[in-house]
């Protein structure tokens, strides 16, 4: 395993551990679009270029997207924006 | 107590993660056959030099057909689900951001995707058509080029995105795709070979027009993931932009 891969499993584990511990929706949006990226970086450093390619467009972009609009959906209108 | 049964669950489960991890092959040394079998025929077989590609559209081309039509019957559903209802009132865009009304994006970010529009179209177009020689292909190309069109609703208004969206043209080329797929392996029952065969002539690896059938059905992938995502991300957008009174949160 060279140190590229190895930063990748780290940064992966991090980067998932922090997912979890993150309880605002919203900020889990963006924290996932974050881990969809490091995956992206993670297969990447594994060789496997094709499925860092679907994990960037439907990970980082798609499903972040999704989510992000049914939040702003279920919104509450007189709830006050986050600053 | 509870933070307790925690710990324990944590402790057993750490346990079995070990005990399973001892006997994984080292990074790199996966010792199954199909894989080396795949690497080797790809190539003088196929004339498809991207193995993942020659897999996906050839080898196991019938799984690939099972995929892309579970992918057009969720947009399918995604928008009969949320589709515009008679009683349903369009919303102002004033309306649904009170809180900052007129405001567009900083020039900044307009900027920047005026130089990234350009760039991802060409970057999608170059994925989704070269998928028989480079990584990439019509799921990969065709997912960027769906995020073209949600840039114009970033950097401007959803007044602006709705009207040009060509949404006759995705749904039809959402549709053309997943036809186009299940009909291409209909060339080979039409030569005497089975469905889905490779049965086009494969050309010489490396070379844009080679890979026979592989370019053919990536095609109708690309068609449809692109049509198929675009769809789906404007039902999603245009969602707080649609007020239903008797369930609606703004009712």
């Amino acid at each position: 395993m060279n140190p590229l891969q190895s930063a990748a499993l780290l940064l992966v584990a991090l980067t998932g551990t922090a997912l979890v511990f993150v309880r605002e929706p919203l900020h889990q949006v963006m924290v996932s679009g974050f881990f969809g990226l490091v995956l992206t970086a993670f297969f990447m450093a594994f060789h496997a270029p094709d499925v860092a390619l679907s994990q960037l467009a439907v990970g980082t972009v798609a499903m972040p997207l999704l989510l992000l609009l049914t939040l702003a959906k279920l919104k509450d209108p007189e709830e006050k924006p986050l600053p | 107590m509870r933070k307790l049964l925690a710990g324990a669950a944590c402790i057993a489960f750490l346990f079995c993660l070990l005990l399973g991890m001892r006997k994984l092959p080292a990074v790199g040394e996966w010792s199954g056959r199909y894989g080396i079998e795949l690497n080797h025929a790809s190539v003088p077989e196929r004339q498809a030099s991207n193995v993942v590609s020659a897999v996906n559209f050839d080898f196991r081309a019938l799984d690939t057909l099972g995929e892309e039509t579970m992918l057009f019957a969720a947009v399918t559903a995604l928008t009969l689900l949320l589709r515009s209802q008679r009683h349903d009132q369009p919303i102002q865009e004033d309306e649904v951001r009170p809180n900052r009304p007129h405001r567009l994006t900083t020039s900044a970010i307009r900027l920047l995707a005026l130089f990234l529009l350009p760039v991802v179209v060409v970057f999608g177009f170059n994925l989704a058509l070269h998928a028989q020689i480079t990584p990439g292909g019509g799921f990969q190309g065709g997912a960027v080029l769906a995020t073209a069109l949600l840039q114009v609703y970033l950097v401007s208004r959803f007044s602006v995105y709705k009207k040009i969206f060509p949404e006759k043209l995705a749904e039809a080329g959402d549709a053309g795709g997943a036809a186009l797929y299940a009909l291409a392996g209909l060339l080979g029952l039409l030569t005497g070979a089975t469905y889905l065969q490779n049965v086009l002539p494969l050309g010489k690896s490396g070379e844009f027009f080679s890979g026979g059938m592989i370019m053919l059905v990536n095609l109708g992938v690309a068609l449809e993931v692109s049509c198929g995502f675009s769809l789906m991300m404007k039902e999603f957008i245009q969602q707080p932009f649609n007020r239903r009174p008797e369930t609606g949160p703004h009712a």
